[in-house]
């Protein structure tokens, strides 16, 4: 029997031994580790940042397929892409979901930043304040996105902590408003001024406030969409949107740079207002080339939407390290300008603009070996007089005969690779900055919300006759109210195109339907390329389209949710 | 008790030619004892002189004996229930040893049933037998790959053909949704939860493979055996002298179906519905003019042109040799063997290649025993498998296999097409064709697996019956993935982001064990058979992964060795550790050999629960009666010799999911890592604040969930068996009940909550069946021998909730980005799981439905249309408006198929003919869907694709010429883009799996050889499938789990096998 009581002694030994013996911490990162230092608060602001520079935001998708689906632009393949750009979304659209998904990925971290940034009390208030208004804004602008695409939403101001109860019902849009407004209002104190950063990736009290006008006047045409009658509400959102433009334009931080292409040409050349002018107040950023770094902090801004040769020189090992004309860089140039937006500026005379946004010229191509770039030729008329050579490389002129000056439909050349200064060029990968907000932006708000308030007074002319000298237009005058609106609607056109804002504008002016399927038949017009009457499909939307679908993931994992009509 | 069933059929009996007749003179004592072939001494063995068999003793517990018998000596005679009786010489001048075979009768085959071993007449549970000797007639690398068919209740199938491919293996339907339904893996009593590692023991050391199928047989197990139990045991040296054996076996296979795609007529015509006609007839097109000639349709009949199947298929030889030799004596016993086999497969440039060494040793001293053994596994697969990337379905063999064009434009030579990595009429952004031949030469994929594994035990008695066994193990598990993409691949030509690249992962894994257990028998007065075990056992695994990937590597010659001069490009490391510490206990009575009961716990608790879930607690208890052991049934015994009843009902666990998941974890914004492909995915790239790509951004994972605990399945079962007519014919059946609740699910989270996923324990689900098993002895005569085994087993699984009042769920099963958004299974309550989920597919919108309007055919009114879509026209896909609305959107969507079998089953018949034996052996799974994602693809022309090649059937899809096709017109509608019922096959399949044909040639002309036993032989696998399924083959799941069963995309052709080979014995 002793034997056994050693047996029994030993087994409980093993026992005793080993209390500890199934405790394994994670050897990872976790929240309870973290946030405590200022560096960790900084990190996690990153985050927050993030999905604006992702692909599936400004990186690529959002400005190319979903908020380019415009009438100024068309998917230039016969192929269509499953999209909103190409009319043929459904709520299983791939980049519809992972939009959402971006944004409410944005707004999780946001709130988690927000709950966690004062763990620590000797991190500076100063920092933990900066840090805490930047998440509070990034929030608020992803929920303005999403009211934008889809309406009603389901609302998180606190970060999830569950897997439990994590079906939420969407919320009344107008709700969602009041909150975000109000966030945003809040944060305004503690945001940086324009001058005190000279990188425009990160908001300042100027961005704060812009954004606050660009939120007020589209709701102030939210009823369009819903087909209401305005409300005695409109006209207070068109004060607000008038008062925060108002408060942009009073700072004199903010200007208008002389050339308009200058402005993007700063932001393929990775500078930041490089006249000294800040008419750029927020930019997405992308940066590298995927290929010098491991850090992939490079979009496809240029790529895909915007102008490059259709010949790939990134594999080349003589062409790939060239800058400028000698390697423009690849674009797949899927956004082509509608001959609508075409025929605005040549009717307005603006070359300014139009020979930015809708590409003057083409390439000429060596016909043999490695096919390099050897020289532009222009589209007829199109030259800048004088103009005979770039980088070296003579500068020719189609003759007017030929199709590709008879074709209007041009791509959509703001985005230029050209100007692209990091090497190697990379195929598909671009460090071109997006647009955000821009002053000609906040000035063109203002005009419209102070022709809606109060009539086109010197005001309203003061700020559109601004953007259109800066475009070497005319100025306008002596308009009445409807006008002046027309005008400010062509205005904002002919300045913001391709920028991910005329899809919102048509929608709150609750003309997105009709514009949309008057295209139908304009691309049988003289001008349009008969090799682009696809396009055609790609402006038959449905009524629906104002609002997006809700996506099929969110549908079937949130049960308190209900798609959109007509998805 | 170490009672080994023999593996080999031929009985070596001992005989004694002298006979001596009774001269009685002076008597004497002779001694000896008796063991069984692994040396264990046998109680009880009765010991008799011949012709005179009144008198005779029995064993002592040490198998010792002393028998008085005449001189001079006469004839012993060795009887011992379940093994073969002996007869020797008396010898009294040392003491003898006499070693005793087991039988192979059925019902005194061994069953091992973990920390204990049983015969079958004992057994309360259920447990199915595999019969290694069948299984090793099909050539096979490893015993999974032969399992399919063999065991009721126990499902087998591989997601496609990969050579080297591991197995699923499912027993008694799926359990979890989307964690591993895969069994535990024992081998030896060393735990393995790893289907890999658990199926790469050699097939030729197997001794016995036994299936725990119920909670009373696999409670033992705890938290891990609710997916069932394998008990795989190897081979242990023999008491006798050396043996060593040979098999060698070489054969070809090739692929066993091809799809038809259309040829290069088909395929112009088709173009000529995407083109415009002004690219048709333009420089560019297929009806250009070119060389003064102006091409029309009818110029592309029987051109020169590309199957591209024909030139990625290869027929290929593979070989495979095991030596094995064996010997020893009572106190020490050795076996080892070595093993190696190759395949290549049937897509080019894919081989599966694996050596394996083993060693073993048994050493007795007394009370001591002690066995260790070694073994060491080595695998390299060659080649990737072709449904693996699933962020794009178009980055998968198959896709360019199908899709690149037969035939080119005039003006572009035929041949441009092999000669150019890529055709350039590819709009490659959206379009991942690429050439898959030279991917396929390029392409450098390999992927080591070395295991090792100690494993031993010492055992002691202390006390008659009373033993301590102490046993340890010990493996690692080494994995390394070396990727090379030079300059010619998909991944690293010179458009490519990362041009020439290589990555290179390697994993560790360490594990050890260790098992302490008391056992006690003992027989109270020869009714009671009383015996108790108990025990702790301890486990703890630490797993280390590493990868590195490089680009733009400059010299590509250099392979991976040049790995390092190219550009950094991103680096992973993990870290996991993981523990569990169990307590087990089981007590077995039975009286008389009539009534038997057993019952047992195991508490076990692992690191990967919270503190307050930390430990589970999984008892059992079973009940068994013999009723042919009653008086009453006497007189049936002739006709009934056998039939016993049992019961039982248990609960089981399972813990498989990831070390941590109970935690909330952060993660860092860097690098490549990351996509929104799969539920958990971030995006990837950093936010570079003032043009610094150096930073570096911080975002939460995934959420903590404290609660996460075992998932609990608990299972009644009852059973009964039969004997007929003396063993001739045995059948075995079994009714069971399921029910699994507090599923380990990896659900989808709405993604407003700012996740994707998370480890929930929610939901609930059953599966219930029957089970059958028939092995009948048709004939057997001295020169003729025929033998079946028939069984099938219905498992029906159901949903019984999936908490929070919640309906269903939908679960994408992604294969392509196209796809990816899209649900396309379904859990339903009272439904099975892994139902397909889509629209009703009602064929085409017929020109009827149209009013023809100033040129347009515009949808009569009442007639619904897909509600994203604008202009519904004439060939349109029509889905059907389920629930009446006047829409079809994605409310109408339902259940359009089912992933589960309605049974599966084997047959198998095996003949045997003086030196001959023959075996055939058909497999089936009938009533199951298949999701054949291919067609989506390659039966719709894929949203107007340009130049893209269709499977053969799309030639008769819907044209003006041919209104009545239900096949859908080529169209770019997002109609297209959606699951519907047009997709789902029969996926219902009969195979002759095995047929095997051999030889043993006669023992007399061997003698001279040496040679003991000589058997050459032919096998054929997978020779015919009787199937209506119009892909590669039925038995296919990309992506495997209970909750997304039979998806085929891009899946890896099965193929059909012929070997010869060769048995040797020495």
């Amino acid at each position: 029997m002793k034997t056994i009581k050693y047996i029994v002694i030993l087994l409980l030994c093993i026992g005793a031994v080993s209390c500890n013996f199934l405790d394994k911490e994670p050897y990872e990162l976790t929240p309870e580790t973290y946030f405590n230092n200022e560096t960790e608060l900084n990190n996690f602001l990153i985050g927050v940042y993030n999905p604006l520079m992702q692909e599936t935001f400004y990186g690529n998708y959002y400005p190319l397929y979903i908020a380019g689906g415009d009438d100024l632009t068309f998917y230039q393949r016969s192929t269509p892409y499953n999209s909103i750009l190409c009319a043929n979304a459904n709520s299983a659209t791939a980049d519809i979901m992972t939009y959402w998904r971006t944004l409410y990925d944005g707004i999780n971290r946001a709130n988690m930043l927000l709950e966690n940034a004062d763990k620590n009390p000797e991190i500076s208030q100063s920092l933990r304040d900066r840090v805490k208004a930047e998440a509070l804004f990034l929030r608020s602008f992803y929920y303005f996105h999403l009211i934008q695409g889809w309406g009603d939403v389901p609302l998180g101001l606190q970060s999830a902590q569950s897997v439990e109860g994590l079906s939420i019902p969407r919320t009344d849009k107008q709700v969602i408003y009041d909150q975000i407004i109000e966030d945003i209002k809040n944060t305004i104190s503690y945001l940086p001024k324009a001058d005190a950063q000279t990188q425009t990736g990160t908001v300042t009290q100027s961005v704060a406030q812009g954004i606050l006008a660009r939120i007020y006047l589209f709701r102030a045409g939210e009823h369009y969409r819903d087909n209401k009658a305005s409300d005695s509400n409109t006209q207070k959102y068109f004060e607000e949107a008038k008062y925060w433009a108002e408060q942009v334009k009073a700072s004199n931080l903010h200007g208008l740079v002389s050339s308009y292409s200058q402005v993007f040409t700063d932001m393929c050349t990775d500078q930041y207002n490089s006249t000294g002018v800040r008419e750029s107040l927020w930019e997405v950023e992308e940066a590298g080339n995927r290929i010098n770094s491991a850090n992939y902090s490079a979009g496809r801004i240029g790529n895909t939407l915007g102008f490059g040769s259709t010949t790939d020189y990134s594999a080349s090992s003589t062409y790939k390290n060239y800058t400028g004309m000698k390697n423009p860089g690849y674009s797949y140039r899927f956004a082509y300008a509608s001959l609508k937006l075409y025929d605005m500026y040549e009717n307005q005379g603006d070359t300014e603009r139009g020979n930015w946004n809708i590409a003057p010229y083409e390439y000429e191509y060596a016909t043999t070996g490695e096919k390099q770039v050897i020289g532009r030729l222009y589209f007829y008329g199109k030259r800048p007089e004088g103009l005979t050579s770039v980088d070296g490389m003579p500068c020719k002129d189609y003759t007017a005969t030929e199709a590709q000056s008879v074709n209007k439909t041009r791509n959509a050349a703001k985005y230029r690779r050209e100007l692209e200064v990091v090497t190697p060029k990379n195929k598909n990968y671009t460090p071109i900055n997006f647009p955000i907000l821009r002053y000609s932006d906040v000035l063109l708000m203002l005009a419209e919300a102070e022709n809606e308030v109060n009539g086109p007074t010197a005001l309203a002319y003061e700020c559109i006759n601004m953007v259109r000298e800066r475009a070497k237009l005319t100025p306008l005058s002596g308009l009445s109210k409807d006008d002046f609106r027309e005008a400010i609607k062509d205005e904002r056109a002919m300045e913001l195109c391709f920028e991910a804002l005329r899809r919102w504008d048509l929608i709150r002016w609750g003309e997105f339907y009709t514009k949309m399927n008057e295209m139908v038949s304009y691309v049988t017009r003289p001008g349009w390329n008969s090799g682009h009457t696809y396009a055609a499909d790609y402006y038959k939307v449905t009524p629906a389209y104002v609002y997006f679908p809700i996506p099929d993931w969110e549908i079937s994992t949130n049960k308190a949710v209900k798609q959109n009509a007509g998805w | 008790m170490e009672r080994r069933k023999r593996r080999f059929a031929g009985h070596l009996w001992i005989f004694i030619l002298s006979l001596i007749f009774a001269v009685q003179a002076n008597a004497q004592s002779v001694r000896g004892t008796v063991v069984d072939e692994a040396g264990e001494p046998l109680i009880g063995v009765t010991i008799k002189v011949k012709n005179n068999e009144k008198s005779g003793v029995l064993t002592d517990i040490d198998g010792k004996f002393s028998i008085t018998v005449a001189t001079p000596a006469g004839i012993l005679i060795f009887t011992y229930v379940g093994y073969s009786a002996v007869e020797m010489k008396a010898d009294a001048s040392k003491p003898m040893t006499i070693v005793m075979k087991e039988d192979s009768k059925f019902l005194d085959e061994v069953v091992v049933i973990g920390y204990q071993d049983v015969r079958r007449r004992d057994l309360t549970g259920s447990v199915g037998k595999a019969n290694i000797d069948d299984m090793l007639k099909a050539p096979i690398s490893s015993f999974d790959q032969a399992l399919a068919g063999r065991l009721a209740g126990v499902q087998v199938s591989s997601g496609d053909g990969t050579p080297g491919g591991t197995m699923n293996i499912v027993i008694r339907g799926n359990n979890s949704l989307t964690q591993e339904n895969s069994p535990l893996y024992v081998i030896d009593g060393f735990p393995v939860e790893d289907p890999t590692i658990g199926a790469s023991i050699n097939p030729n050391d197997i001794e016995s493979i036994d299936v725990l199928k119920d909670a009373s047989a696999t409670a033992i197990y705890g938290a891990r055996g609710a997916n069932g139990v394998i008990m795989i045991t190897t081979q242990k040296g023999k008491v006798g002298a050396p043996q060593i054996s040979y098999d060698f076996n070489a054969g070809v296979s090739w692929v066993s179906n091809k799809i038809k795609m259309m040829d290069a007529y088909e395929f112009v015509k088709l173009q000529s519905e995407i083109y415009t006609t002004a690219d048709l007839t333009g420089n560019f097109g297929y009806f250009q003019t070119y060389n003064g000639k102006t091409y029309t349709l009818e110029d592309y009949r029987n051109v020169p042109q590309y199957d591209w199947q024909d030139m990625i298929f290869q027929d290929v030889w593979q070989q495979s040799h095991n030596l094995s030799l064996t010997g020893g004596t009572t106190d020490a016993r050795y076996t080892a063997s070595f093993s190696y086999f190759d395949q290549d497969g049937v897509v080019l440039r894919s081989n599966y290649n694996k050596m394996q060494g083993r060693l073993g040793f048994n050493v007795r001293k007394g009370k001591l025993n002690t066995n260790f053994s070694v073994n060491y596994n080595r695998s390299v697969t060659t080649g990737d498998s072709p449904s693996q990337s699933s962020y794009s379905g178009m980055n998968n063999l198959f896709y360019s296999v199908w899709g690149y064009r037969p035939v080119t434009q005039p003006s572009v030579e035929l041949s441009s097409l092999v000669d150019n990595i890529q055709d350039p009429s590819i709009e490659t952004l959206n379009d991942y064709r690429f050439n898959p031949i030279m991917d396929l030469q390029n392409s450098y994929r390999k992927k080591f697996t070395s295991y090792l594994q100690f494993n031993g035990f010492a055992e002691y008695e202390f006390i008659k019956g009373l033993r301590l066994k102490v046993s340890g193990g010990y493996t690692t598990d080494n994995r390394r993935n070396e990727t090379f993409n030079n300059s010619k691949t998909r991944y690293g030509y010179p458009g490519s982001t990362n041009r020439v690249n290589a990555s290179l992962s390697t994993s560790e894994k360490t594990t050890w064990l260790n098992e302490n257990t008391v056992s006690y028998n003992t027989v109270i007065d020869k009714k009671h058979t009383l015996s108790a075990v108990a025990g702790v056992t301890l486990q703890e695994s630490q797993y280390q992964y590493n990868s590195e990937s490089m680009i733009q590597i400059p010299f590509e010659s250099l392979g991976m060795a040049g790995m390092n001069q190219g550009q950094f490009g991103s680096s992973t490391a993990e870290k996991e550790e993981e523990s569990m510490l169990s307590y087990l206990g089981r007590v077995t009575y039975n009286y008389a050999s009539k009534y038997y009961f057993t019952g047992s716990i195991r508490a076990d608790g692992s690191s990967k629960f919270d503190k307050n879930n930390r430990w589970g607690y999984f008892p059992s208890m079973s009940a068994a009666w013999s009723l042919s052991e009653e008086p009453f049934f006497e007189n049936i015994k002739e006709v009934i010799p056998s039939a016993k009843f049992r019961f039982g009902w248990g609960q089981t666990g399972n813990n498989r999911i990831g070390a941590y998941d109970r935690y909330a974890l952060l993660d860092m914004l860097r690098a490549s890592e990351g996509n929104y492909t799969t539920s958990s995915g971030i995006a990837h790239g950093v936010y570079p604040i003032n043009n610094n790509v150096n930073s570096v951004g911080v975002v939460p994972r995934n959420l903590p969930n404290k609660n996460l605990k075992w998932e609990t399945t608990a299972q009644t079962n009852i059973g009964l068996d039969l004997m007929f007519l003396n063993d001739r014919i045995n059948i075995t059946t079994d009714w069971y009940d399921k029910v699994t609740s507090d599923l380990l699910f990896f659900t989808e989270l709405p993604l407003s909550s700012g996740y994707a996923g998370a480890m929930r324990n929610i939901g609930e689900v059953r599966n219930q069946g029957l089970e059958f098993t028939i092995n009948t002895t048709n004939i057997n005569t001295k020169d003729f021998k025929w033998t079946t085994n028939f069984n099938i087993s219905f498992n029906r699984n159901k949903v019984l909730n999936l908490a929070e009042d919640v309906e269903s769920k939908t679960t994408i099963a992604t294969f392509d980005q196209n796809f990816n958004a899209t649900p396309s299974y379904i859990a339903k309550v009272g439904y099975p799981i892994g139902m397909m989920y889509g629209y009703i597919y009602d064929g085409t919108y017929k020109l009827d439905d149209f009013e023809y309007i100033g040129g347009n055919y515009i949808l009569k009114s009442g007639i619904a249309h897909y509600s994203s879509e604008v202009n519904t026209q004439p060939g349109y896909p029509k889905y059907r408006d389920v629930n009446g609305d006047g829409v079809i959107d994605s409310s109408d969507r339902t259940i359009i198929g089912r992933g589960e079998p309605k049974h599966i089953g084997g047959f198998t018949n095996n003949f045997e003919y003086k030196g001959f034996d023959l075996s055939i052996f058909f497999q089936w799974s009938y009533g199951n869907d298949i999701l054949n994602a291919n067609r989506l693809m390659f039966e719709n022309g894929f949203n107007k694709k340009k130049d893209l090649n269709q499977f053969a059937s799309y030639a008769n899809r819907w044209t003006f010429d041919n209104p009545e096709s239900d096949i859908p017109r080529v169209s770019s509608s997002s109609s297209n883009l959606v699951f519907s019922s047009r997709v789902i096959e029969d996926g219902s399949y009969l195979r002759l799996k095995t047929l095997s044909l051999g030889y043993t040639l006669p023992a007399k002309t061997l003698k001279s050889m040496h040679i003991s036993r000589a058997r050459v032989y032919v096998s054929a696998q997978n020779l015919i499938t009787f199937t209506n399924y119009s892909g590669y083959d039925p038995e296919v799941s990309i992506k495997g789990g209970g909750l997304t069963p039979g998806l085929d995309f891009s899946a890896y052709p099965r193929s059909a096998t012929f070997t010869f080979g060769l048995n040797l014995n020495f």
